[in-house]
């Protein structure tokens, strides 16, 4: 049977409002470039697929793809880190994660009298940890890494938290840091009165003490970027990218909890919960 | 036995029902709905703790840590009537159990099974199941970034069981039940109570108009006043006593259709049996006599059959208007039938003696007031009443007693010649008893024709011979003779004379046709005269019926000569009727004599209207012909008379040859009489012939 017009096919990987909004700003900016894309959600793939190029919006949909085709090249978007991408060559994409000292920059401005930070990380985030490290060092501040390997680990680690940390960073796949787990880490947070320092506005909204956000808008535009530029120049992927723009989210109830103060003035497009 | 209850009372057993039934059966209803409200809130808080705990346990789980989940378990340990929870893993082996109160062992389900009971089957059973309520205890799955949103897709981890326990349920299901039914039982007196006095108000009025129909039924006919709160039962009473209104003019009419004679204004029988015993109980109890007169007007029968009843019902209303301007108002007449009256004299005296002369001078201002001529449709007629006359209590004190003596009085006035009153004495009862016997005795021999008839031959003076002969009844009875003075009335009153009149011309017929078969007859014998009641002459079709025996003969070759016997007071009135029955039986060869001639009506007129053949002088005349000169010229102005006339002279009663032979002197020449021979059997009538037949021969 032969493939229909060769286009750009974007696999989402689940029908929440991040993979929608995403889904749908790629799909504008790629429309405006000229270029066919059509939205298919991950677990309808069904044979014959032939397009042009690939885009994964969320670690499921590349999964789902190379399932069916290994070869195509791959724009992913919405994935945590570069170990996604990397799994799924030829490919390029977006990914999640702003870089550490991004992060320790902001940590560093809303915390700014945390002097001993322990870091709950999975053995895979080794390198960041290793970043986390350095900075911490150069800025005086203690690093405490408290590695935890496997999700029944984390009890154990969270019962075992020393006294000395006063925040908490997480450094880890979704398999440690879920739904599930992130009810008993923010418990214990909460009650060893240590700010926890979330992987996400949800986490924030659950009591983490702030986290960022992304622009998914912006995550879209910056896949369609590497669309284009896979569109164009196949032989010549880009290397992936971390997200332009980012939101910080804070719980102010939290931080008045702790009795932390609120720096001012904030970043502008800073959410406040509640 | 039946045991029938009174409306309220069915009313009221009914409400008693009613409310019952709706008390116990909103109660019913509303028990349960709160029974499956509180099920249902059981259910739907086990539902939500089933949760919670799968929620609370679902980290625990995640990461096998029994201890954390035991201790987060244990924090549901003063939940109400939370029994246990067990918790499954994903591969359904029981992970934990937290025992919160003793229970045996239940047994729980994995694949969760545990289908939610029906409320009325779990509640009843005896030994009450736990309820088993189950939710799945579930994690994120392992998808990198979704993690991040918390939106991740999850897988099951495991499920949840709690157990409750059902004995608190019950026993607050119990406790309602209880306060639901009191409640009910509270609610059902006051109702009761109101419905009790509500139907009483309802039902009185009802009552009283039950009363007020029991006692139109037995006679009473008040209005009734029921003062009910309701209109229609207004209306209803309204209604009710204007029927009451219609009833009593209705019986009113009845009454006096019932109690009073149409044709006289009068009380009629009927009045008279109904009260004849409660006066005289009253008049009794009021240390009073009552009179009781029974007035039979004579010869009305006479007046009724010559003058037709029209004329007879116009003589009883005016009798019956006299007699209303004699008696007092306290005093009532009674109709008793025909011409028969009665006058209720109401406290005469006590005494006696008194009240006699009281009842007598009212019965003889009856006599006198009757005792002169009354014009009734053109005719002059005479009319007078024989009176009995019974007192009470001193002859009797019952009504039917003192009717009889009243009647057995009027009778002996009767046999004292009419138009007199007589007292009851008691040998009155003796001879009214006598009288009756006689009229049962005699209705049976004219049916069982045990009446008998004898010949007096009539003998022409001086020669001897037959010329004919009077049959005469004759009746034997308990072995003797009775005269025919004391059963011929009765035959006319009884109105019998009409069927044995018929008999014996029958007989007489038969009789004839035999004698002149035998030559009996050859000597001159001619004529056989048969006496003639009024009763019989004045029948319609008296012609006709003898008419019809002579045709019924075999042989008419044979002459009968009959001759027709009549009294004076026959022909009183003559009718066009009369005349015309005269007429058609002479036509037929019949002949008309008057017997007793001189002891009835003095009107002589009657000789020149009947077409008469002879005069029969009476015996009393011939008797003392010899001795008494008046008798002789009355004899003899008779005979010139009926020779003036072209009459026939019979001497009746000769007997002595001195009689016989003043007679002929006087010109009548054919005598009847002992001296010639007394009545005879048929038989020995023959035999008299036959010696005649010979002596002539």
């Amino acid at each position: 049977m032969a493939c229909p017009t060769p286009e750009v096919a974007v696999v989402i990987a689940h029908p929440a409002a991040p993979y929608r909004k995403t889904a749908q700003a790629l799909v504008q900016s790629l429309e405006r470039q000229r270029i066919p894309a059509r939205i298919r959600p991950a677990d309808r793939l069904i044979p014959p697929l032939c397009p042009r190029l690939w885009v994964a919006v969320g670690s499921r949909a590349v999964a789902a793809i190379r399932k069916v085709d290994p070869d195509t090249p791959l724009v992913a978007v919405l994935v945590i880190d570069e170990s996604v991408i990397e799994k799924a060559r030829p490919a390029t994409g977006v990914i999640l994660m702003p870089p550490p000292e991004h992060q320790w920059r902001w940590f560093r401005r809303l915390l700014p009298r945390v002097k001993t930070l322990g870091v709950l990380y999975t053995p895979d985030h080794h390198d960041r940890l290793q970043i986390l490290a350095k900075l911490g060092q150069r800025d005086g501040i203690t690093i405490v890494p408290i590695a935890v390997e496997t999700p029944e680990r984390l009890a154990e680690a969270l019962a075992e938290l020393p006294d000395s940390i006063e925040a908490l960073w997480l450094l880890g796949n979704g398999r440690l840091f879920s739904a599930t787990t992130a009810r008993s880490i923010l418990i214990t947070a909460f009650r060893k009165r240590i700010p926890l320092i979330g992987l996400s506005r949800q986490w924030v909204e659950a009591g983490a003490v702030y986290a960022f956000d992304w622009d998914y808008e912006t995550l879209g535009r910056q896949a369609a970027e590497q669309v284009v530029h896979l569109w164009r120049h196949p032989e010549n992927p880009p290397p992936p990218v971390p997200p332009e723009r980012l939101y910080l989210t804070v719980n102010r109830q939290v931080f008045r909890h702790l009795g932390l103060t609120l720096p001012y003035p904030l970043p502008e497009g800073t959410i406040l919960l509640p | 036995m039946k045991v029938t209850f009174s409306f309220p009372t069915r009313f009221n057993l009914f409400l008693t029902a009613i409310v019952v039934l709706s008390g116990l059966g909103t109660a019913a209803l509303l028990t349960y709905q709160q029974m499956e409200q509180r099920f249902r809130d059981l259910h739907r808080q086990g539902e939500i703790l089933a949760r919670l705990m799968a929620r609370n346990v679902e980290f625990p789980l995640y990461v096998s840590d029994r201890r954390t989940a035991r201790q987060v378990l244990e924090t549901f340990q003063d939940f109400p009537d939370l029994l246990f929870v067990r918790i499954y893993d994903d591969q359904c082996r029981e992970w934990l159990t937290v025992i919160y109160r003793s229970r045996p062992a239940v047994r729980t389900a994995c694949p969760p099974d545990h289908p939610v009971p029906g409320l009325i089957r779990w509640f009843w059973n005896d030994t009450p199941l736990p309820l088993l309520l189950d939710a799945p205890v579930t994690a994120a799955a392992d998808s990198g970034e979704a993690s991040l949103f918390f939106d991740e897709e999850r897988r099951p981890l495991g499920h949840v069981v709690v157990g409750f326990d059902p004995t608190e349920f019950r026993h607050a299901a119990h406790r309602s039940i209880q306060r639901v039914l009191a409640f009910t039982a509270m609610m059902i007196v006051p109702v009761l109570v109101f419905s009790w006095w509500r139907s009483q108000r309802l039902t009185r009025p009802l009552q009283r108009l039950h009363g007020a129909l029991e006692r139109l039924t037995q006679g009473g006919s008040e209005p009734v006043t029921v003062s009910a709160p309701i209109p229609e039962i207004r209306l209803l009473e309204e209604k009710f006593n204007t029927l009451i209104g219609w009833l009593e003019n209705y019986r009113k009419d009845l009454e006096w259709l019932a109690y009073q004679d149409t044709l006289t204004g009068l009380h009629n029988r009927a009045w008279l049996q109904h009260n004849l015993d409660r006066i005289i109980r009253e008049t009794t109890e009021s240390h009073h006599s009552l009179g009781l007169l029974f007035l039979d007007l004579d010869r009305f029968k006479i007046v009724n059959d010559t003058l037709g009843h029209e004329t007879g019902d116009l003589l009883l209303q005016t009798v019956a208007d006299l007699l209303k301007r004699v008696v007092r108002d306290e005093d009532a007449i009674v109709r008793l039938g025909g011409d028969e009256f009665l006058i209720l004299l109401a406290n005469l005296s006590l005494i006696h003696n008194r009240a006699t002369e009281q009842a007598s001078r009212v019965a003889q201002k009856i006599v006198e007031q009757l005792n002169r001529p009354l014009t009734i449709a053109g005719h002059e007629l005479m009319s007078t009443f024989s009176i009995g006359i019974a007192l009470a209590p001193h002859d009797a004190q019952d009504g039917e007693t003192l009717l009889r003596y009243a009647d057995t009085a009027m009778y002996a006035a009767k046999e004292a010649g009419r138009n007199t009153y007589r007292l009851f004495q008691p040998h009155q009862s003796a001879a009214g008893e006598r009288r009756l016997s006689l009229e049962a005795a005699l209705r049976r021999a004219v049916e069982r024709h045990q009446l008998q008839y004898h010949f007096q031959p009539q003998i022409r003076y001086p020669e001897g011979t037959v010329v004919g002969t009077e049959v005469l009844l004759r009746w034997h009875w308990q072995g003797a003779w009775i005269s025919p003075a004391e059963f011929i009335p009765l035959l006319e009153e009884t109105g019998l004379i009409v069927e044995v009149g018929e008999w014996l011309i029958a007989e007489i017929i038969a009789l004839k046709r035999r004698w002149h078969r035998q030559g009996l007859c050859d000597t001159g014998f001619c004529h056989i005269g048969v006496n003639v009641s009024p009763v019989q002459l004045w029948r319609s079709n008296f012609a006709e019926r003898i008419l019809a025996l002579l045709q019924s003969r075999d042989d008419d070759s044979v002459p009968i000569s009959l001759e027709l016997e009549l009294t004076e007071s026959a022909l009183v009135q003559p009718s066009p009727a009369i005349l015309a029955t005269f007429t058609r039986l002479r036509e037929a060869g019949l002949r008309f004599a008057i017997d007793d001639f001189g002891t009835g009506y003095s009107n002589l007129a009657y000789l020149k209207r009947f077409p008469l053949d002879t005069i029969k002088i009476d015996q009393s005349f011939v008797r003392d012909c010899i001795d008494d000169p008046a008798d002789a010229s009355l004899i003899t102005a008779i005979c010139a008379m009926a020779r003036g006339l072209g009459l026939a002279v019979v001497g009746e009663g000769v007997e002595t040859p001195e009689q016989a032979e003043f007679l002929r002197r006087q010109g009548c020449h054919v005598m009847q009489g002992y001296l010639f021979a007394k009545p005879m059997p048929a038989e020995a009538f023959e035999r008299f012939l036959r010696d005649q037949l010979q002596a002539v021969s």
